[in-house]
């Protein structure tokens, strides 16, 4: 993969759409005006922050409870050491029970752990069916937003698309679109042998996992094809449906502005034998991947995350990236924090670097995680193992600013140097190994008198 | 992955994880409304269900809608407790029962029948102010489809099922008896293209509440 750095160069210099910049300012927009319209969200705030880490703080004990709870209402519970183990186990069960087609609800877990391209390795067609997700699987790219999974695109990208692979007539109007993803995808609701879902959350007490949608695909997913399979990071539990009304209280509020999204669907097990409709067989996927890493780490906190959105849509670097220069499935700042986590600080040290710590994202953050805390943990993890050059060039500076002489004349070295190879007042390349920092801007010339010396003679 | 092996392994990660102190309260003061059905009025509105109030429950077959002409339709069991009389009333005015297979209370849906459905009517188990919500807890004589599949979703309310908030609602379902529970706010929707809020994606493009006082 390309670097960072590069990614980041690319989405400039391509230009990142209007519209990322646009649609996450709407969505933070309606989460000031959902959360003005609710004079409780406060308080809501602080319980499912309270909730979440009551439930990570016991979660073997609540993951041992939800898994017999699933059991005893005839479902199955597996528990996948990582991606492999998730993926092998779908693809088995697909195998066995003759699948050859499954529809999906958009999931990041199912993103993080790439599913999809196993499954189809394996023959099996799978159907996005997410408005916003069938068009990204359309075009053959990946999710730029965590709850807007095309925000990169507008109306006419899609028509395009849709004219070309669906060969439908050219329409650029989104109603229009709609109908033509509608008729295509009822079709395949219809014939699905599987349903694949993630999970918002799922409730410890009585095994039941809740997906929370607006379309309605993620309700048709886990009702019209035969199997149902639900995969869920192991963090993702509420104790009971107490306190899962408060998390899905500040959930929609915090994601697009509104009360509740219009489906919020508590699937609890297969069907009943007298219910007309409803999976034959219920499946939970239990997926660890990085995350008992993460809970014995000094970043656990993330774990509180409820994948809601509002720090991307908060954050000044997203707005200006969009979601696909992170390089991972989870952009943004929690994705800054989660990236680092589950698939190691070595490869992904450069983004809990990319932050101005601005505070944005703690401040809208449903459940109050303190991201900008844990950027500058990861980052001081990744300068003590892995960068000794600025742990070393930090060491110089330290020591130099303990002694007064020896630093005042650094310092007006430094400007002479500075004002030498300034041009009309601004320096446009340093050189050896600060270049970096005029890489993409330009730096003000040093000033011809140093603050200290300013300060010294400020009173003559 | 073993079960105990998992969980072991996340009961030796919590051993050592750095969690912060968080001393947040438990409860908070109930969410209330002066008017609570006023409310539920005004928010179902906001998120474009149409809402109709109805004195007799005559007039409730009144508000089938005609536009999306006549066809088949899915309607659960036991609605003549609300409306006495409306399964003849929907058959007078053309609505062929797309569920009408086998025998009340034992019915399975054939999804290749049901997807000719465009008008589902429903029951509401409870509703909730704050949001314009309805929940639905599906079962035997329930179908989910009744509420999904369709074009044009009728859901019959009696005013009395209406309470204040989400936390309320959650004391007035029976959880056990069913795989499925649904909260409803509004017809489905999306915004996935350029924002542009867009009804009838998936599940249906009109949501009719029928307000029975």
């Amino acid at each position: 993969m390309t670097s960072f750095r590069d990614r980041v160069r690319d989405a400039f210099d391509e230009g990142v759409p209007v519209a990322i910049d646009r649609g996450a300012r709407g969505h933070y927009e309606k989460r000031v005006q959902a959360t003005a319209a609710f004079p409780q969200m406060e308080q809501m705030r602080d319980r499912a922050r309270r909730i979440r880490a009551d439930v990570i703080a016991h979660l073997d004990e609540h993951l041992a409870t939800f898994a017999a709870a699933v059991e005893a209402h005839g479902g199955t519970a597996f528990f996948a050491a990582d991606a492999a183990e998730a993926n092998e186990y779908i693809v088995g069960l697909a195998r066995t029970e003759g699948v050859s087609r499954a529809v999906k609800v958009k999931s990041m877990v199912t993103e993080e752990i790439e599913l999809n391209p196993v499954l189809e390795a394996a023959g099996i067609e799978v159907v996005e069916t997410d408005l916003g997700e069938f068009i990204v699987q359309l075009a053959g790219e990946k999710p730029s937003h965590i709850i807007a999974p095309v925000l990169h695109k507008d109306r006419y990208d899609v028509a395009e698309l849709f004219a070309e692979k669906l060969g439908v007539e050219y329409s650029d109007d989104p109603s229009q679109l709609n109908d033509i993803a509608r008729t295509h995808l009822r079709e395949k609701f219809l014939t699905a042998e599987m349903g694949i879902s993630g999970v918002n959350f799922a409730v410890a007490e009585d095994g039941s996992v809740v997906l929370v949608t607006n379309e309605g695909n993620g309700r048709l997913c886990t009702t019209a094809p035969r199997i149902h399979v639900a995969v869920m990071g192991m963090e993702r539990l509420v104790r009971d449906r107490h306190d899962l009304a408060v998390m899905l209280e500040v959930l929609a509020r915090s994601a697009t502005g509104q009360g509740l999204s219009a489906y919020s669907n508590v699937v609890s097990g297969p069907r009943r034998p007298a219910e007309p409709d409803g999976p034959d067989q219920f499946h939970v996927v239990i997926v660890d991947n990085g995350r008992s890493a993460t809970l014995g780490s000094a970043v656990a906190e993330i774990l509180y995350c409820i994948r809601c959105g509002a720090c991307l849509n908060a954050c000044p670097v997203y707005r200006h990236l969009g979601g696909h220069a992170y390089g991972s499935v989870y952009p943004g700042p929690i994705g800054k924090v989660i990236t680092p986590s589950l698939f190691g600080l070595e490869e992904w040290h450069e983004l809990p670097a990319a932050s101005s710590l601005c505070g944005a994202c703690k401040e809208v953050c449903p459940v109050r995680i303190d991201i900008p805390k844990l950027l500058v943990e990861l980052r001081r993890q990744s300068t003590d193992e892995m960068q000794p050059s600025i742990r070393r060039g930090l060491a110089v500076f330290a020591w130099l600013s303990t002694k007064p002489r020896l630093y005042r004349l650094a310092t007006r070295v430094a400007a002479l140097f500075g004002r030498m190879w300034s041009r009309d007042g601004w320096l446009r390349r340093i050189p050896f190994a600060l270049r970096g920092w005029t890489g993409e801007r330009d730096l003000p010339a040093p000033a011809k008198q140093t603050f200290s010396d300013w300060w010294r003679n400020r009173g003559t | 992955m073993e079960r105990d092996q998992f969980l072991g392994r996340v009961k030796a990660a919590l051993r050592g994880a750095q969690l912060p102190d968080v001393e947040g309260p438990v409860d908070s003061p109930p969410v209330t409304f002066e008017d609570p059905v006023e409310r539920f009025v005004e928010m179902a509105t906001s998120v474009n269900a149409d809402v109709v109030r109805i004195r007799s429950t005559a007039d409730a077959v009144d508000h089938i809608p005609a536009s999306a002409g006549r066809g088949r339709s899915i309607a659960w069991d036991g609605l003549d407790d609300y409306v006495p009389g409306i399964y003849d009333s929907l058959a007078a005015a053309g609505w062929e029962r797309a569920d009408a297979t086998v025998g009340a209370g034992s019915w399975r849906v054939d999804h290749q029948r049901i997807g000719t459905a465009t008008l589902g009517v429903t029951a509401v188990d409870v509703a909730i102010a704050a949001t314009g919500s309805l929940v639905l807890a599906h079962g035997a004589g329930r179908p989910r489809s009744a509420s999904l599949t369709v074009e044009h979703h009728v859901a019959l309310l009696p005013v009395t099922r209406i309470v204040n908030s989400l936390e309320a609602a959650v004391a007035h379902v029976d959880w056990e008896g069913t795989s499925n529970v649904v909260a409803i706010t509004g017809p489905s929707r999306t915004g996935d293209i350029e924002s542009i809020l867009t009804l009838g994606v998936h599940g249906p493009r009109h949501l009719t509440i029928v307000l029975i006082d």
